[in-house]
């Protein structure tokens, strides 16, 4: 079963919103373009910022993605969302940014690694002796240890794209994509400690689901 | 595991919805039976619990502290001299003819003066060649190997991938890069294939691919090893 049925009235709402605003900025309109932006950066940063695992990179990513949406929005023919083209777009510029930075020996791994900012408490789990700041920098190592392909896709994934969305971004088969979500699951769970999934699940025990990440 | 009964999720459809269930991106009644199930079965409990640390991992960063006032400003600041660069060029393409021979003349004496500089120059350079060769042995088969043919039986072909579907614009730039003895077919929106000539040199497969590379919207340049216009990965 494909989880195409990821629809709402609020997201459909946010699509129509993503088109008039790409259809002014097709008009050369600084004012929706700045909207545009704004209303992108952060996830598309988000987004290039696991790939590139670099922030300064990743930022550069995300405005050359932009600047690239501004030249090309006359060209936008509504075959996809904006939101998948817009992806698709940082998508091809992350790899294009790593590719190079591999050939000039530029990419650092460890230090620079994207800062997480913690928001959850610091108490330990009694039973696992887990801090909520420790399990998050344990599924961080987790997510960084799959590989871009399957850290693509389970990240494209929690954003709340489908998998037809994301063959669309990545430019593969659906059932590519599905492969590659079921072998970051697979991987991830081996990559975790037994310690860390237990905390996971006391943790998930302790709350009700997550918050409600609406994408558009 | 838990047992399936009609109207009931099976435990690799739940599974496999399980992931937008819990970012609550799934419709209403679909989510409701994914829940149903995960209530019933251990193995989607303990998954539910991985996936949901793993969202609100890859949902968290720092990047909302960030303010976008001033990067917005810079890259309006590219986007204005982009569109400045636009019209400038649009503005010289419907100059007439006179206007641009009278600007022409208008730069001729400074032509001049860079015209004679580069002569003397390249007659430095030539001269200092001339030298090097009477007192170098020089193998003249050397240049002749840097020549070598790509391919003596088939043409060469390059596949062209680009970060966006290309406007009229880009369309000339890349074709100025590949050259105007190049053969174009595109293969989708953003891939293209290139077909070179049978002459087309190894030096000459390198510039061009080099050109190509330095075009903004080009992702990679791939020579077509096995020559089926297939993207090798």
């Amino acid at each position: 079963m494909v989880p195409d049925h990821i629809a709402s009235e609020e997201k459909a709402h946010a699509r129509s919103e993503d088109r008039q605003l790409l259809s002014e900025v097709a008009a050369k309109s600084e004012i929706a373009f700045e909207r545009l932006y704004k209303r992108f950066y952060h996830r598309v940063l988000q987004f290039v910022s696991r790939i590139v695992r670099d922030r300064r990179i990743a930022e550069e990513v995300v405005d050359d993605t932009m600047f690239a949406v501004w030249k090309s929005a006359a060209n936008f023919e509504g075959r996809s969302q904006v939101s998948t083209w817009i992806f698709g777009i940082a998508y091809r510029r992350a790899l294009k940014t790593m590719d190079s930075n591999k050939r000039h020996n530029v990419l650092e791994s460890g230090d620079d690694r994207i800062a997480v900012t913690a928001t959850e408490d610091s108490l330990s789990d009694p039973e696992t002796n887990v801090s909520s700041v420790e399990l998050r920098r344990h599924i961080d190592d987790g997510i960084d240890q799959l590989s871009d392909d399957h850290r693509t896709v389970m990240l494209l994934t929690a954003m709340g794209y489908s998998y037809g969305e994301i063959a669309t971004i990545v430019e593969s088969p659906v059932n590519t994509v599905k492969t590659r979500m079921f072998y970051a699951r697979k991987n991830l769970r081996t990559i975790l400690s037994s310690q860390t999934i237990s905390a996971m699940i006391n943790k998930r025990q302790e709350s009700t689901w997550p918050h409600r990440h609406q994408i558009s | 595991m838990a047992t399936q009964t009609p109207n009931q999720l099976s435990h690799d459809e739940a599974l496999e919805l399980l992931p937008w269930h819990i970012n609550s991106t799934l419709e209403d009644p679909l989510s409701e039976m994914v829940a149903q199930h995960v209530e019933r079965c251990s193995t989607c409990q303990e998954e539910a619990a991985i996936l949901s640390n793993t969202i609100i991992a890859l949902n968290t960063g720092d990047a909302e502290n960030a303010s976008l006032d001033g990067r917005f400003a810079n890259l309006l600041g590219r986007v204005r001299e982009f569109e400045q660069s636009k019209h400038t060029a649009g503005q010289r393409d419907g100059q007439s003819f006179g206007q641009r021979v009278a600007e022409w003349l208008d730069l001729s004496q400074r032509r001049m003066q860079w015209a004679g500089a580069f002569a003397l120059g390249l007659a430095v350079g030539i001269g200092a060649l001339l030298v090097t060769m009477q007192s170098t042995d020089v193998d003249p088969s050397l240049g002749t190997n840097y020549q070598t043919h790509a391919s003596s039986s088939m043409p060469m072909r390059l596949q062209v991938q680009l970060d966006q579907a290309p406007d009229a614009e880009l369309l000339a730039r890349l074709e100025q890069a590949a050259g105007s003895t190049a053969q174009w077919q595109q293969q989708s929106d953003v891939r293209f294939l290139i077909e070179l000539p049978d002459e087309t040199t190894v030096k000459t497969v390198a510039d061009i691919k080099s050109r190509l590379l330095a075009v903004d919207s080009v992702v990679t340049v791939v020579i077509d090893v096995n020559n089926d216009g297939e993207k090798s990965e």
